[in-house]
C-alpha cells in the first residue's frame, strides 16, 4: 500500500471515529499506536507514563475527530501532535527530566528515518531535512534534540552544556531561519 | 511569509518554540490558552506542526502492549467481540438507534400517521401492528429515513427524510440479519416513497430482529456487493402498536 492510500484510509477512519465507529477508531489504533507510542516513550522514557499518555491520546482522538481537517493537515501531523502535545504536558507535570548525556541524545537524535514511515510525505520530509542541513551543525542538533525530547530551554541547555542564553538565541534563529527555508 | 511571520513573532517564533516543546509549564500553559483564542496564532502552530511533523520519521516505533487497546476500548465503550468486520459491528448501530429512539419515535408516528385520512377501513391494507424502523443519521441522531413493514406483501416502505450523501454517490440500503453480513436492497431514492420486497429468508418475524442500514456508494450502488462507503443511517425495528 502506498503512502497516499494510506493516508487516505486513515483520514476515512478518523472522519468515521468522528460518527462514533468503534471498529473505526481500532483501525487507527492498530495503524498508528506502534508510531505514536514511539514518540510518547521518547519524550516521557517512562513506559508506564508512556501507557498512560497512548491512552489518553486516543481517547483524545476518539472526543476530537470531528475536528479532523484533512484539508489543513494530514492524519499522521494530526496524531503525532497530539502525541507530543500529551507526552510534553505529562513531562512539565512532572517537572521536567534532565537528557542523560549529549551523546545519546544526539545519537539518538540522528538516527536515519525509518523505512516504516510510509504515512509521512516523503517529499515533505526531505525539503524539512534540506532545511536543517543548512543550520549550524549544533544549532540543528539541539533543534532536533528538542523536537525528540520535548525538554524546556533550561534542561536543553544543561544537556548541551551552553548557557540558557544561547540556548534560546540557537533555537529561535534556527526557527526563523526554518521558516524562510521552508516558506521559499 | 507574512501570515505565519506576523504571528510567530520575528524576534520570538512563539508558534515555533512551542511546536517544537522548548517552552516551560507557564508559557507553555498561555501558548495554548492563545490557540484557543486567537486563530491567527492557531494557524501559525498548525503551520508548524505540519512542517516538524517530519522529524518524527526517525522516531523508532515500539509496539506498545496488548493491555493498552482493551483499556480503550472499556472507556469508549466498545464491547470486544471475536470475528467482528467494521462493517458487522451491529452492537454500534443499535445501540445508536435505540438511544435516540425515544427522541426520535414520537414524530416519527406523527409523520406516518398524520397525513392518513381519519378512518381507512380497507384492512387488507392495514397492518395488525405497525412495525417502524428509525434509521437515523449516526452523526446527528436524526432520522435519515423511516421504514416501515408490511406483513401482508412482505415489503419495507422506505419514507426518506433527510439522507445526507456526498455528491455523486447512491444511497444503498443494507439489510443485516444478527450475526451476519449486510444484504443490499438496492440503491433508493432520497426525494420519494420506496417499496422494497425482503429476502426470502427474512420475511415474517425474522425480519423484525435485523438492522437497517445505509451507505454511500458509486452511482449505481456497491461494486462489490458489500458495503464500502460510510454508514449514513442506521437502525432497527420498533414495535409501535399491537
Amino acid at each position: 500500500m502506498d503512502a497516499d492510500t494510506s493516508r487516505a484510509l486513515l483520514s476515512r477512519a478518523i472522519s468515521r471515529v468522528a460518527q462514533r465507529d468503534h471498529d473505526a477508531l481500532k483501525y487507527v489504533y492498530r495503524h498508528t499506536s506502534a508510531k505514536l507510542f514511539g514518540v510518547c516513550l521518547r519524550i516521557l522514557n517512562d513506559r508506564e507514563e508512556a501507557e498512560d499518555v497512548l491512552q489518553d491520546v486516543y481517547l483524545t482522538v476518539w472526543n476530537r475527530a470531528d475536528r479532523f481537517d484533512q484539508e489543513k493537515a494530514s492524519p499522521i501531523t494530526w496524531l503525532v501532535s497530539i502525541a507530543r502535545n500529551r507526552s510534553i504536558d505529562r513531562l512539565r507535570k512532572r517537572g521536567g527530566r534532565v537528557i542523560a548525556d549529549v551523546e545519546e541524545a544526539e545519537a539518538l537524535a540522528d538516527g536515519a528515518p525509518l523505512a516504516s514511515t510510509l504515512l509521512e510525505d516523503e517529499d515533505d520530509r526531505r525539503r524539512l531535512e534540506g532545511c536543517i542541513d543548512q543550520l549550524d551543525p549544533r544549532h540543528a542538533g539541539a533543534l532536533r534534540t528538542a523536537f525528540f525530547e520535548g525538554v524546556t530551554y533550561d534542561a536543553l541547555a544543561q544537556a548541551l552544556k551552553v548557557p540558557l542564553g544561547t540556548m534560546k538565541s540557537w533555537i529561535r534563529r534556527s526557527l526563523i531561519s526554518l521558516r524562510g527555508c521552508l516558506e521559499a | 511569509m507574512t501570515d505565519i511571520a506576523s504571528y510567530d513573532g520575528d524576534e520570538r517564533p512563539l508558534a515555533g518554540e512551542y511546536v517544537l516543546g522548548v517552552l516551560d509549564a507557564d508559557e507553555r500553559a498561555q501558548a495554548q490558552a492563545r490557540i484557543a483564542a486567537e486563530p491567527a496564532f492557531a494557524r501559525a502552530v498548525a503551520w508548524w506542526e505540519n512542517r516538524l511533523v517530519h522529524l518524527a520519521a526517525r522516531v523508532a516505533p515500539v509496539e506498545p502492549p496488548a493491555t493498552v487497546w482493551p483499556r480503550i476500548a472499556n472507556l469508549i465503550g466498545a464491547t470486544e467481540t471475536p470475528k467482528r468486520s467494521a462493517w458487522n459491528s451491529l452492537g454500534l448501530w443499535r445501540g445508536a438507534s435505540l438511544s435516540a429512539f425515544a427522541l426520535a419515535a414520537a414524530s416519527v408516528v406523527a409523520l406516518i400517521v398524520t397525513p392518513r385520512p381519519a378512518p381507512t377501513p380497507t384492512p387488507a391494507l392495514a397492518p395488525a401492528a405497525t412495525e417502524v424502523a428509525v434509521i437515523n443519521n449516526p452523526a446527528t441522531q436524526r432520522p435519515a429515513l423511516v421504514a416501515t413493514l408490511d406483513r401482508a406483501a412482505d415489503k419495507l416502505i422506505l419514507t426518506p427524510v433527510s439522507i445526507a450523501l456526498p455528491n455523486k454517490r447512491d444511497a444503498e440500503l443494507w439489510i443485516i440479519p444478527e450475526g451476519r453480513k449486510p444484504i443490499s436492497l438496492g440503491v433508493i431514492p432520497r426525494d420519494a416513497q420506496t417499496r422494497v420486497a425482503l429476502p426470502a429468508g427474512l420475511r415474517g418475524p425474522a425480519a423484525y430482529t435485523t438492522t437497517l442500514a445505509v451507505s454511500d456508494e458509486p452511482l449505481g450502488g456497491s461494486p462489490t456487493g458489500a458495503p464500502t462507503g460510510q454508514i449514513r443511517a442506521a437502525g432497527k425495528f420498533q414495535r409501535m402498536a399491537g
